[in-house]
């Protein structure tokens, strides 16, 4: 790797990689909202994830979480954080932005939910 | 107001207020395990060639602190903290300063909280002008070792960083290697 830091990888080397969880956490100062007439409650947290493989990519994400009766759900919330700078098929870099964007559809398509959920279960409850 | 300097140019009773502040924040109320000195966190980086951001209040009480040291002579990452590279090679030059003892946390700020550490204004000011205090030194980056909420300011200050590998969870909590560049940032 050179020495900017960055692992470099094309969308389709991302997608055919698999994440690993490593922590997640409740925010200590989580926001607690709940509107007149709202049965929501949100809670705000962090997600961490890196590569299965040798290449130490790492990736995390802010989340919400919101519970209306029984069932809760975490959204992903704002840009995620790596040391990746995703590349062309011709091994181009995308550029910081266009790597965030890309990053954030593939986080969004990624099923993250049930592990982060059992960890702060395990963690908090 | 922030200002800036080495512990030669500041003010001595400026200096004894970062170490009293430095251990209010990492040791009192984080919890960090860090040498105390006459009431004052400082360790084997406080050196005459290390250099001082401080945040002082309407009444002179400190708000927010931060410290840079070259790369090319020890440093906190370099020195104790090395796996957070994760095999990588350390920064080792005069282009390439450390950013360390990062906070901001106003104990006079009615309503706050002693644990929001990157979350208000004075820590945008304090990292614009360590930022710009590093530039001027002739760095080119900063690396950073932190706990990973420092991410969500430096996103709300619009500076462009990104990580120099995975966290390592120390104590329960993710800390990271981070590097922010100076030259898109100035």
């Amino acid at each position: 790797m050179p020495d900017t830091g960055y692992i470099y990888l094309t969308v389709d080397e991302l997608c055919a990689g698999a994440l690993v969880h490593l922590i997640s956490g409740v925010d200590a100062q989580g926001t607690l909202a709940t509107a007149p007439g709202a049965v929501a409650t949100q809670i705000t947290g962090y997600t961490e994830w890196v590569s299965a493989g040798g290449r130490l990519l790492t990736i995390g994400w802010d989340w919400q979480m919101t519970a209306a009766g029984d069932s809760v759900h975490l959204h992903r919330i704002g840009a995620p954080s790596s040391n990746l700078m995703l590349q062309s098929r011709a091994r181009r870099d995308l550029g910081h932005i266009r790597t965030v964007e890309l990053l954030k559809q593939y986080l969004d398509g990624f099923n993250w939910q049930p592990a982060t959920l059992g960890h702060i279960a395990a963690r908090y409850g | 107001m922030v200002i800036t300097g080495s512990e030669l140019a500041l003010p001595q009773e400026v200096y004894r207020k970062i170490g009293r502040y430095r251990q209010k924040v990492f040791v009192e109320t984080l919890g960090w395990d860090l040498p105390i000195r006459d009431g004052m966190e400082l360790d084997q980086f406080d050196r005459p060639d290390t250099l001082y951001m401080v945040s002082q209040d309407d009444d002179g009480a400190v708000n927010g602190c931060a410290r840079l040291l070259p790369t090319h002579r020890p440093y906190l990452l370099g020195e104790v903290f090395p796996e957070l590279m994760h095999g990588q090679p350390l920064p080792c030059s005069p282009d390439v300063w450390e950013l360390s003892r990062f906070a901001a946390v106003d104990f006079n700020a009615r309503g706050g909280s002693a644990l929001a550490q990157f979350s208000s204004g004075i820590a945008v000011q304090l990292l614009r002008q360590a930022i710009k205090c590093a530039a001027a030194q002739g760095a080119k980056r900063l690396i950073t070792v932190s706990p990973i909420g420092i991410e969500r300011l430096l996103r709300h200050t619009g500076v462009h960083a990104h990580r120099a590998g995975p966290p390592t969870i120390v104590d329960g909590h993710p800390i990271f290697a981070c590097w922010i560049e100076v030259n898109d940032a100035h």
